[in-house]
């Protein structure tokens, strides 16, 4: 009996967007002009295709083949074809989502309930579908990493970024979810059942493999923490050399504790002339 | 008088002097503890995420996904941006579903 381990396909899906369902149905009978629409839409969006590692590129694309979307009312899914390296890629119509028959429509109405705070079991109740389909899709967006899509957007890797730890609960155990955030932006945000120094760096490594594959050169040169002994070790290890800082309101809210033993008066002037130290150091801007 | 400090306690007091001496670090945590209240009042009406043979983690980075790229100003000064373009990101479209999509393709570079 084979031991073989199967290979995954590689996923080589690109999405379209046709502007409506009509101009997707007038081009599937003209591969010409499908082939061109798809590249004027990749040159619009300044993406570029991956081929495979082989690839010396040079080559064109190509209409490949076909198959019916039987669950869409047989709609027709074109597949591409790089002539260099014969990578073959999906050709998806905005009005389809991978892998699923659910209609865009109800997937952003749904996901954006879901990201306004309401269960997905609400969610479900109010569009139509299973609790089950809207966790599922919510988990294939989240196959994708975080820091591949973000570079997508033209974000250059930010080499100061914000680091922390919020605990939650998963049925009755406690968990981690350590994140790190530049500005408004996620960078990483992970899952450890437990917040020891073994399992912090484990879940903080995976964005620095990440980032290292996506930008060799990309290096992570300062770091805010909360003075969390893990989450410093972590950032010590995984990024050497890093300058480590403390969350200057994390900072001011245990003074008092560590001032206990002093002066009540003495502790206010010496907690606002930190006040005063800090704010001279960077002021507001604007 | 001369005090002498213990390297441990030189330790703990680098990371307050790292913020003042470097202007490009961030100062507070404001914008991480934003994302942390954001995720946790999601998590609190999650069902699925508290699922034994559930997969927390994609589900976690999903739900990151939404918040980097679902707009979540009305009036303000960045007004139907998302964070990925506050932060001086582009996005393909200006529908935020649809940069979903094509950004989550696995076909692109």
């Amino acid at each position: 009996m084979g031991t073989a381990a199967k290979l995954t396909r590689e996923n080589r899906t690109i999405t379209i967007d046709f502007q409506d369902e009509a101009p997707y149905f007038r081009l599937l009978d003209n591969g010409k002009a499908f082939v061109e629409c798809e590249l004027a839409f990749l040159l619009a969006l300044g993406f570029q295709l991956r081929p495979k590692a082989t690839c010396r590129g040079g080559g064109c694309l190509t209409r490949h083949s076909h198959y019916a979307r039987v669950r869409l009312g047989g709609l027709p899914i074109w597949r591409v074809q790089c002539t260099t390296c014969q990578a073959v890629f999906t050709v998806l119509p905005h009005f389809v989502l991978r892998h699923r028959s659910m209609r865009p429509e109800v997937a952003r109405d749904a996901l954006l309930a879901t990201h306004g705070g309401l269960s997905l079991e609400l969610c479900a109740v109010l569009y139509h579908l299973s609790p089950l389909a809207l966790y599922r899709l919510i988990c294939a967006l989240g196959h994708h990493s975080l820091v591949t899509v973000l570079t997508r957007c033209g974000r250059a890797l930010s080499p100061y970024v914000l680091a922390d730890e919020k605990h939650s609960h998963c049925l009755t155990a406690k968990v981690y979810v350590p994140t790190i955030v530049r500005g408004r932006v996620l960078w990483h945000l992970g899952y450890t059942e437990e917040a020891s120094a073994a399992a912090l760096p484990q879940s903080y490594g995976e964005f620095q493999r990440a980032a290292v594959h996506q930008e060799p050169s990309s290096r992570v040169k300062g770091a805010l923490t909360d003075g969390f002994d893990s989450t410093t070790k972590s950032m010590r290890t995984l990024f050497p050399g890093v300058r480590l800082g403390t969350c200057r309101r994390h900072a001011l809210l245990k003074l008092p504790k560590t001032l206990v033993a002093i002066a009540s008066p003495v502790r206010q002037a010496l907690r606002t002339q930190c006040h005063t130290l800090l704010y001279r150091a960077r002021p507001r801007k604007g | 008088m001369v005090h002498v400090y213990g390297a441990g306690c030189r330790r703990r007091k680098r990371g307050g002097y790292a913020v003042p001496a470097d202007p490009r670090m961030p100062v507070t945590s404001t914008l991480l503890d934003q994302a942390h209240n954001a995720l946790d009042r999601n998590l609190f009406m999650m069902k699925a995420f508290h699922h034994p043979t559930g997969d927390q983690q994609a589900f976690l980075q999903g739900l990151a996904h939404l918040y980097n790229l679902v707009p979540y100003q009305r009036r303000a000064q960045h007004a139907g941006q998302c964070g990925v373009e506050v932060e001086g990101g582009r996005v393909p479209t200006a529908d935020w579903f649809l940069n979903l999509q094509i950004l989550t393709s696995g076909g692109f570079r």
